[in-house]
């Protein structure tokens, strides 16, 4: 169903880490009638792009254990296109024993300014105690979404980090260095509340959250500071997914990723654990698959050949490769190496 | 050496007095079990000893007896260091980070330096194999070398992550070459421990002023910050014969205390004694220009208002305490 959206009011905030003190450097309240009188038309513009996209994704649903993937059952104009297309967001439900949402919910449908800057602060100290980057924006927003007489007042929380440079609150000085930055129009994660579902047809509202991160692994701590279950990891879904496939009808990584269809994309946040006698080894599934061939001379003879920039074997806090210990061979060496392990089987 | 130094200049009028003399900074939340006979041993050995954030909280979790803290401050032989105004009565007598560095002048650099090493890898893994979050240690270990820096003084750290002070180290250094003096630190460290090792314990605070105010005493400290100056600005090398007599005459101060405790109190009979290993008073002076780290134009900042100083690290850590 499309939808329309509007931005109603922001919270910006601008947070850094001294040591062990976490604070809060700079706090800005940006009311309705800054926004829609285009104050800050750049700003106005990166909060709505990012709302709407995160509006628009897929939605990733777990349930008995298996992840399932579903449109979104809205779309909101001005989203980001280029990141629908592979991007889903996770929705996430409140934890039994807490009340937080209670209060996102609260400056979702703050009447006054007063209202919502309240319910903002405290959201702002909740995220204050989690982990942030060295230097971070939050946006706190109050929209709506409009599909002809549905109406749902949401709360949108939205986190990016900034690389360089002085943090600040002028909105449009927030906009320059983000895109100085290319960070582009997606901040780093974000989140909606309430979840908007379509039943039979008809459009309705969820006390759940629309969850979006700019990583393959969500991280841990963007869920607990409004106490919400945190999702399962790729490797759980993966991990499920392939042990449901039948055996023996896969000869290669190609394989694998068609057989796992939609939810091959997890495999980009997957590390696979491996180990050749008694030595490990652990991997992320793109190395894996890039840089590593296996080979067997025997069945009792087997070899990995591993491709890389740089090497490091540390004993201790040492390098024994900078420290000269451990020789590289030339690649004559290797190529009669080989041959010595190939002739002596 | 007790005169105002170019780091007291800089400080507030109403704050220099605080900081004058030899000084060490330490954080004791690295090693918060064993900080108690270290800050007691440290206030033997210097005259001003600046510690990171000692609120009521930290205290309980260092061991440490609020009353004995309050009547070290007082006397200012404990200097609390906080990075914002704690908002206490005796603002006198504590700093703050920002009297030190200011914000424009210290967050760019600072905030340069914590990304830097969240990005490095090889610092990540090291860290991790001493069981601490990267995070945590990249947002401490920066603000402690900055501000050591800012203020002139050595850093007196846990042992345990001597391999990470290293590698920050190691950064600054880079390929270039380690100076003489680096290599002769272990002269200054021997000497060091020579004396830390007969240091009693459990002393009460009127002991350990007493002590202080001793000729001998002040003799030693005025030579010891003598030797950190030195390594600090590594301009030469360090002194390679430590003065004999000077140790001799500190050595019977010592004593003559150690056998006082017994007679203060049932309690203090035993005096353990505090093996200290200072494991490596890491002598690193910094070149002019420090090269690629991110760090160099903040070192550049800092020198221009403060003068050079090259870092002097002491890790110690304490055996055999009750």
């Amino acid at each position: 169903v499309r939808a329309q959206f509007q931005a109603n009011r922001v919270y910006v905030v601008a947070l850094t880490r001294e040591k062990n003190t976490k604070k809060i450097v700079q706090k800005k309240f940006i009311d309705e009638e800054s926004l829609s009188s285009g104050t800050y038309p750049d700003f106005h513009r990166l909060i709505r792009t990012n709302l709407a996209t995160i509006l628009n994704l897929r939605e990733s649903l777990s349930q008995n254990g298996d992840e399932e993937v579903i449109p979104s059952p809205v779309h909101v104009e001005g989203g980001d296109k280029r990141k629908q297309r592979w991007a889903k967001s996770d929705i996430a439900s409140p934890k039994e024993n807490t009340n937080r949402y209670v209060l996102v919910d609260n400056a979702a449908l703050s009447k006054s300014d007063d209202e919502f800057v309240t319910a903002a602060d405290t959201i702002t100290l909740w995220f204050k105690d989690t982990r942030f980057w060295p230097k971070t924006y939050l946006f706190i927003t109050q929209f709506t979404a409009k599909a002809g007489n549905f109406v749902a007042h949401s709360c949108g929380i939205l986190t990016t980090k900034l690389e360089s440079g002085t943090l600040v609150t002028d909105p449009e000085v927030i906009v320059r260095q983000l895109q100085r930055e290319q960070v582009g129009k997606i901040v780093k994660k974000g989140l909606v509340y309430p979840r908007i579902i379509n039943i039979n047809g008809k459009m309705t509202t969820k006390p759940a959250f629309k969850i979006y991160e700019d990583t393959s692994r969500p991280a841990e701590y963007f869920y607990r500071f409004l106490r919400l279950r945190y999702p399962r990891t790729s490797e759980e879904i993966v991990g499920r997914a392939y042990s449901k496939l039948p055996p023996g009808k896969m000869s290669s990584l190609h394989d694998l990723e068609r057989k796992l269809g939609e939810k091959a994309h997890l495999l980009d946040g997957v590390e696979l654990t491996g180990n050749v006698d008694q030595i490990q080894f652990s991997a992320s599934y793109k190395d894996l698959k890039g840089n590593f061939d296996f080979a067997e001379i025997s069945p009792k003879k087997h070899l990995i050949l591993i491709q890389g920039d740089r090497v490091e074997v540390r004993l201790g806090e040492s390098d024994l490769v900078k420290d000269g210990v451990i020789r590289f061979l030339s690649l004559e060496e290797l190529i009669q190496k080989l041959r010595e392990i190939a002739g002596a089987d | 050496l007790k005169l105002l130094d170019k780091q007291l200049l800089a400080l507030p009028k109403a704050k220099r007095k605080i900081l004058e003399g030899s000084r060490i900074y330490v954080d004791p939340s690295y090693a918060p079990t064993t900080m108690k006979v270290k800050l007691d041993l440290m206030a033997f050995l210097v005259d001003k000893v600046v510690i990171y954030e000692p609120t009521r909280t930290n205290l309980i979790k260092w061991n440490y007896p609020q009353a004995r803290f309050s009547e070290f401050v007082k006397h200012r032989v404990f200097v609390p260091l906080y990075v914002e105004n704690p908002g206490e009565s005796d603002a006198d007598n504590y700093l703050t980070r920002k009297e030190i560095l200011n914000d424009p002048d210290f967050f760019p650099q600072y905030e340069e330096a914590v990304e830097d090493d969240l990005e490095d890898n090889s610092f990540i893994r090291l860290v991790r194999l001493h069981k601490r979050d990267p995070n945590d240690v990249a947002f401490n270990v920066n603000w402690d070398l900055i501000v050591a820096q800012a203020i002139g003084a050595p850093i007196l750290t846990t042992s345990k992550l001597r391999s990470v002070w290293q590698y920050k180290i190691g950064k600054f250094m880079d390929t270039l070459e380690q100076p003489v003096a680096v290599r002769h630190h272990d002269v200054l460290q021997s000497f060091l421990y020579r004396a830390l090792d007969k240091l009693p314990v459990d002393l009460t605070v009127e002991d350990i002023l007493q002590f202080r105010r001793e000729k001998r005493a002040m003799q030693f400290r005025n030579w010891l910050n003598s030797q950190l100056q030195e390594a600090m600005r590594a301009r030469r090398i360090l002194k390679t014969s430590p003065d004999e007599e000077l140790f001799r005459s500190f050595s019977e101060v010592v004593n003559e205390y150690t056998s006082k405790t017994s007679n203060v109190s049932a309690t203090l009979t035993a005096i353990t004694t505090a093996l200290v290993a200072l494991v490596a008073p890491q002598l690193a002076p910094i070149p002019a220009i420090s090269g690629q780290y991110v760090f160099s134009s903040l070192v550049k900042t800092v020198w221009k208002r403060f003068g050079p100083n090259n870092w002097v690290f002491m890790m110690l850590s304490v055996k055999g305490h009750r």
